[in-house]
């Protein structure tokens, strides 16, 4: 428990330290929209803050080329085979640069970027601070313009650069039913696009809703791609066939998004291709992500009464017993008497207010153990395996 | 009045502070400085150079019994992931005759959470998979959760192709 306290207070003060002497630059980079699958201008905005220096220039370093499946590539000598992660060929770098005169504490560079199809761009934002310290945040890279029939993973926020395995790979796949209905004469694969960026904005690049904050905080260790049609999830059935089924054997996790209305269903995994449905339709599509990764992604149990528990887990959030329930507490910061029976249910959980994993609320946050099997893993991911 | 003067000094401060200290960000549009063609080779290499043949397999499973739905040849960065296996997943091998050329542990989703009905077995369910093959594989062999049962399944034929017209490759060999 000391060592938790202090490894905390180090980790707090360490980067305090930091900025004391050289100043701290914040930076923060993202395109909008995440995902189009048609042509269209993206925009590629980074803003940059230093409270005590301040900020003279934002560069953003854009490569942007025709996304192919690696068949001209010959990876494998004698091997022309596709690939279902991207390479790109044809590509133009360029330079983009803001100057900010009197070095304000706060700046914000934009470029737009033509997307057409088939497209991918990757970007590097760097960032020169008023006493001439540069930040570099890592490449990301994303696709747009992409046709929906193609058996290629769709990067939406892609760690490029990074091994396959240090970061989660998230996949979210269209429904059938969003070719069901009027959708199918309207233009259904633009539909999904629509609510997943919607969807993966509301759960990773949201600095509002306490439920997203550690996704959104926490998101370099996420990759996160597009599936294309060949999903269908009915209750806890869910199948991937024809493109979806390659697509999503590539993944962690892979997310059905349905319109249709019925209660989803996530299985009880750690990553290793497990998956979910969310309902794209509902008020809180992102919060309905985000709890249920929490089963698919983090092997998380229902902490409400009436949900789904294991308490079997190698990294549990419920209990058995009052008494395992007690034991394990103090470990995740929490006091014994938090400990409380889940309803009438023969379950036992810590109990702090607005948990993701029992209210669904957008003020919901993974707390306690929940919280401590999310650092577990995203720390393993830093280690280089998230898995 | 001293003290009405005081705070009125206070709220004064605060929003001079607060002035000076503005968080609202200056924004610019960026100017193009520089624009250059890129090398395919070199902007690749990061993904290209992982690069490993691997057979998607779909597995359906119905209770302890698995069918081999589909394979497909296709290329992978290589993935890293830790050596213990989780006694909850199921185990892919790959196998060329005796020798061992791969495996993969996969989530089985046998168990489920279904919002407000809670634990759901599902007994039928399909599985991707993604099997690394550095070299031609066999056979895959198929471990369910809590079974010594292995099941195997050819899967000769989908390296097939390339293996014709490329016999001395490095994965034909």
């Amino acid at each position: 428990m000391v060592n938790v306290t202090l490894s905390k207070v180090t980790a707090l003060i360490t980067p305090l330290l930091v900025c004391i002497v050289t100043g701290c630059t914040q930076v923060t980079a993202r395109h909008n929209p995440l995902y189009r699958a048609s042509p269209h201008d993206s925009e590629i905005q980074a803003t940059a803050q230093n409270d005590t220096f301040g900020i003279s220039n934002i560069s953003i370093n854009v490569i942007s080329g025709a996304m192919t499946d690696c068949s001209g590539f010959s990876a494998v000598h004698g091997m022309n085979t596709r690939s279902i992660t991207p390479c790109r060929v044809g590509a133009i770098q360029t330079t983009n640069a803001c100057t900010f005169a009197g070095a304000p504490t706060a700046a914000t560079c934009t470029v737009t970027i033509p997307i057409e199809a088939d497209t991918m761009v990757s970007y590097i934002v760097t960032v020169v601070a008023g006493n001439g310290i540069e930040t570099t945040l890592p490449e990301i890279s994303y696709s747009g313009g992409t046709l929906s029939q193609q058996r290629i993973a769709r990067p939406v926020y892609w760690h490029r650069q990074q091994m396959r395995g240090s970061r989660i790979d998230l996949g979210a796949f269209p429904d059938f039913d969003y070719r069901a209905g009027l959708a199918v004469s309207l233009n259904p694969y633009r539909h999904f696009t629509d609510d997943l960026t919607a969807i993966f904005n509301g759960a990773f690049f949201n600095t509002t809703d306490s439920f997203a904050s550690r996704y959104t905080a926490d998101r370099q260790f996420f990759n996160l791609w597009a599936g294309p049609f060949g999903a269908n999830a009915e209750g806890c059935s869910r199948s991937f066939n024809g493109d979806a089924m390659a697509v999503s054997a590539v993944m962690d996790g892979s997310t059905i998004l349905h319109r249709n209305a019925f209660r989803d269903c996530a299985s009880l995994t750690a990553g290793g291709g497990g998956a979910g449905s969310v309902e794209a339709s509902a008020n809180d599509p992102a919060w309905l992500l985000t709890h249920e990764s929490g089963h698919f992604l983090f092997q998380l149990s229902d902490e409400y009464d009436g949900g789904g528990y294991d308490a079997t887990l190698s990294c549990p959030n419920v209990y058995s017993s009052m008494q395992t329930c007690q034991s394990a507490a103090p470990s995740v910061g929490a006091a014994a008497t938090q400990c409380a029976k889940i309803g009438s249910q023969s379950f036992w959980r810590i109990v702090t207010t607005n948990e993701t994993m029992s209210d669904r609320v957008l003020n919901s946050d993974l707390r306690d153990d929940a919280e401590r099997c999310f650092t577990t893993r995203i720390s393993s991911c830093s280690n280089g395996m998230c898995y | 009045m001293n003290h009405k003067h005081n705070t009125a000094l206070f709220v004064l401060f605060v929003l001079l502070f607060a002035g000076c200290t503005s968080r609202v960000p200056q924004t610019a549009v960026a100017q193009r400085t520089e624009e250059r063609t890129v090398d395919a080779a070199k902007d690749n290499r990061a993904v290209v150079e992982r690069m490993v043949p691997t057979v998607i397999l779909q597995l359906e499973v119905d209770g302890n019994t698995v069918q081999l739905r589909d394979a497909e040849l296709v290329l992978l960065p290589r993935k890293s992931s830790a050596r213990e296996r989780d006694s909850r997943n199921i185990l892919v091998t790959g196998w060329r005759g005796e020798e061992r050329i791969s495996d993969v542990s996969v989530a089985d989703q046998r168990i489920n959470i279904q919002e407000n009905v809670g634990v759901v077995m599902e007994d039928r369910r399909t599985l991707n998979v993604a099997l690394p093959a550095p070299r031609r594989v066999d056979r895959v062999e198929v471990t369910l959760p809590g079974s010594a049962t292995v099941q195997r399944f050819p899967v000769a034929e989908v390296f097939e192709h390339v293996c014709v017209s490329q016999p001395r490759s490095e994965l034909c060999r």
